[in-house]
């Protein structure tokens, strides 16, 4: 997935290990489609409608990527640039699609948003596993679908420099770390800004929080309820599968696996709850998480005297550091009052 | 005009219709699951005969025969337990959603317990269940100490232990390399060796050809009992439920909450840690290293929430569930369908059931044309 060093960093002192530039690398990588999933979470649960199928939203733009990248490049035979645009185009579109289906539920239907969050995750899973087995059956996806590359923006500036001869930060290899990302990283980032501004400096986001609120006041004050909840919702399930994409078009070849999201669309849910329903906040927790994630990979297997810390052991690193922070940041912020609620005209009276 | 409460004479027959009534959304909603399950199955493997030929196998294989249906309560024993320990968090407020890494916690210490020890069979088995119920509350008091003492919300403590769990145990068995702690044997992949107690079966396997249904169901049923006793007969059930309903009021009313946060943190735990051991001491008797992070434990939160989270309503869904799936893997071994379209019928009722209110208006017009003669007196007098 990422460049990797071939050798332990751990031998290094912390820090030279901490310094490391790959690792600062892989953890703003890992961090994207976590933080894109967190910001789709955060957007939907500020109008009202927890959105607890983030995983499931995740795995079915992963699924669809993979597909419609398969579809273009190997049986219309288009370029690999085409294939891969179009495989996120068919990402977001599924989730988007998905999640649509999943508001009409919830806002038309009154449904419990729990139980129609999980049935989304079910659901996804079932789906894709299934459609993985008669699609692609057992050889997977083929070795030479195309994926996004990452993308060299401050080129010009900064030369060729690859990350062997860089074994400490400074501000030339910050800028690899930086500006040397696939270009969907910086989609999150811009998400993630955004959101943020537009949820909390702006008149649709005031109507927005407050549908997440009190939605029967917010209809009062002339605010429709119903369709900002579905553009959250809708918004929210393309910012997933966005995450989907990245998880399998992030890497050459594009590779999708039987349950690729592995939980991740659990852990942009925690990350929502740790950023307390911003996203800039939830991206912080994102990069937390991804952070220890990162350390985990790129470590090595190093060993403490005689014993060897497996890769097993170093696993547990990242769940490790987000319960810790998540405990030690915890401050018993609030969900947003209504979230969870069904609105509508019956409520006001 | 007469309201239909007003109606004494035919009381138990409108109670009858009523309870049937209420039962239409749901049987629309499963309806409603099966036939787009079978578009999917049909679209999928290009045949329209196909989708009627998975269902009628599927139902063979979870109760065609003795076997099968052994098999499948076998399948439904952990979805039980495990369900029951989303209940009891559910109705206290909490989101439990770390019963898998609670079970594995509980499957382990077990495990450890019963390859170690190896005391005569009416003690042991008593002991490795009893440890894999308290491993399993101890993995459950973390995240309800952050909880009470931090106000951490249990859905990112819980979530994020079960992948410490995770790893320990794919650390414990691991067969590659330098041994894990608990590996045991290498021909027999990433498991531990055989534990030194097992639930006797039930019914012997020469009456039934093989089946292998064992005591942890019993012990299953019993635990719903409890639970069930547990929530609607006791105060302290009666305080957990109020805690779960307002927090708030709760507080205002004198209810110790943190105290009864903790311990149905503890009660959930200790289940899901049972569920682990029916597992290890069931048909396989060992630990083995086949679970994946996103099994069991997360089918039981759709279980609970199917159950209406009731322990009953769990145990019946539960074994639902536990067919299903069962028949599911029969189907695949047949080489009919993926096991996986087992999944996506039981989201898609999941969905559907969330929407009950879509099929409302349906509803309405099944219950006028299929009940109207039972109910006389609603002709204006």
């Amino acid at each position: 997935m990422i460049e990797s060093l071939g050798v332990s960093i751990w031998n290094a002192g912390i820090f030279e290990v901490l310094g490391h530039p790959l690792l600062w690398f892989t953890t703003v990588s890992l961090a994207a489609p976590l933080a894109l999933a967190a910001t789709g979470g955060a957007l939907s649960e500020r109008t009202g409608i927890v959105n607890i199928g983030l995983e499931g939203l995740m795995l079915v733009g992963a699924f669809f990527s993979a597909l419609v990248d398969e579809l273009v490049f190997q049986s219309l035979h288009w370029n690999a640039a085409w294939a891969a645009l179009l495989a996120i185009v068919g990402g977001v579109g599924a989730a988007a699609t998905l999640a649509a289906i999943f508001a009409a539920g919830a806002i038309q239907f009154r449904a419990n948003q729990i139980i129609a969050g999980m049935a989304l995750n079910v659901l996804a899973l079932g789906l894709t596993s299934f459609l993985f087995a008669s699609v692609f059956g057992l050889t997977g996806t083929s070795g030479n679908l195309p994926g996004i590359p990452n993308i060299h923006i401050a080129a010009f500036a900064l030369g060729p420099v690859h990350f062997g001869s860089l074994s400490r930060l400074s501000w030339l290899s910050l800028g690899y770390v930086l500006f040397q990302q696939n270009p969907i990283v910086y989609v999150a980032v811009a998400a993630a800004v955004v959101f943020q501004v537009v949820l909390f400096r702006t008149t649709i986001g005031l109507r927005l929080r407050s549908s997440g609120e009190n939605p029967a006041a917010a209809e009062a004050s002339g605010v429709s309820v119903a369709p900002l909840r579905y553009l959250a919702v809708i918004a929210s399930g393309a910012l997933c599968g966005l995450g989907g994409c990245m998880l399998v078009l992030n890497q050459s070849p594009a590779i999708f696996t039987d349950n690729i999201t592995q939980g991740r669309g659990f852990i942009a849910l925690a990350a929502v709850i740790i950023g307390r329903w911003t996203p800039l906040g939830a991206f912080g927790a994102c990069l937390i998480f991804a952070f220890g994630e990162a350390l985990s990979q790129d470590i090595g297997q190093p060993s403490i005297g005689s014993f060897q810390l497996t890769s097993y052991l170093l696993g547990m690193l990242p769940y490790l550091i987000a319960v810790t922070c998540a405990v030690g940041l915890s401050s018993r912020s609030r969900s947003p009052a209504a979230a969870g609620h069904a609105a509508g005209r019956d409520d006001l009276v | 005009m007469i309201s239909l409460d007003e109606a004494p004479t035919s009381s138990g027959l409108r109670g009858l219709a009523g309870a049937a009534t209420e039962l239409i959304p749901p049987a629309l909603a499963l309806l409603a699951s099966l036939v787009i399950g079978g578009i999917v199955v049909g679209l999928a493997l290009h045949s329209w005969t196909m989708p009627f030929r998975t269902y009628g196998q599927l139902a063979a294989g979870a109760f065609g025969n003795w076997y099968d249906a052994q098999e499948s309560l076998t399948a439904s024993t952990t979805l039980i337990f495990a369900a029951l320990a989303v209940v009891i968090a559910f109705r206290a407020g909490l989101f439990n959603l770390g019963v898998e890494g609670q079970m594995y916690a509980g499957a382990i210490f077990s495990t450890f317990i019963g390859i170690t020890l190896s005391w005569p069979g009416y003690l042991m088995l008593p002991l490795c269940v009893i440890a894999s119920a308290a491993a399993g509350a101890i993995w459950a008091l973390i995240p309800a100490l952050a909880r009470v003492m931090r106000g951490t919300h249990e859905i990112v403590t819980t979530f994020m232990l079960n992948y410490v769990a995770l790893f320990l145990m794919h650390y414990l068995l691991s067969n590659t390399g330098t041994p894990g702690p608990l590996a045991g044997s290498v021909f027999q992949g990433n498991s531990s060796p055989p534990v030194n107690a097992r639930f006797p079966v039930i019914v012997p396997g020469f009456l039934t050809s093989g089946g292998q249904l064992n005591v942890a169901f019993i012990l299953a049923l019993a635990a719903s009992g409890a639970v069930w006793f547990l929530l609607s007969r006791t105060s302290f059930g009666f305080r957990l439920r109020v805690v779960g309903l307002s927090h708030k009021a709760a507080e205002f009313a004198g209810v110790r909450t943190r105290r009864v946060v903790v311990l149905s943190m503890l009660i959930s735990g200790a289940l899901a840690g049972l569920a682990g051991s029916a597992l290890v001491f069931g048909v396989g008797g060992q630990l083995q290293d086949t679970w994946d992070g996103f099994g069991t434990g997360f089918e039981a939160i759709a279980v609970a929430l199917l159950g209406r989270n009731t322990p009953l309503g769990a145990l019946l869904v539960a074994i639902v569930f536990g067919a299903m799936d069962q028949g599911g893997l029969t189907l695949q071994l047949q080489g009919l369908a993926d096991a996986n379209i087992v999944v996506i019928i039981q989201g898609l009722v999941m969905f559907f059931v969330a929407c009950e209110a879509a099929f409302g208006p349906l509803g309405k017009i099944l219950k006028a044309s299929l009940f109207s003669e039972s109910e006389p007196h609603l002709s204006p007098t």
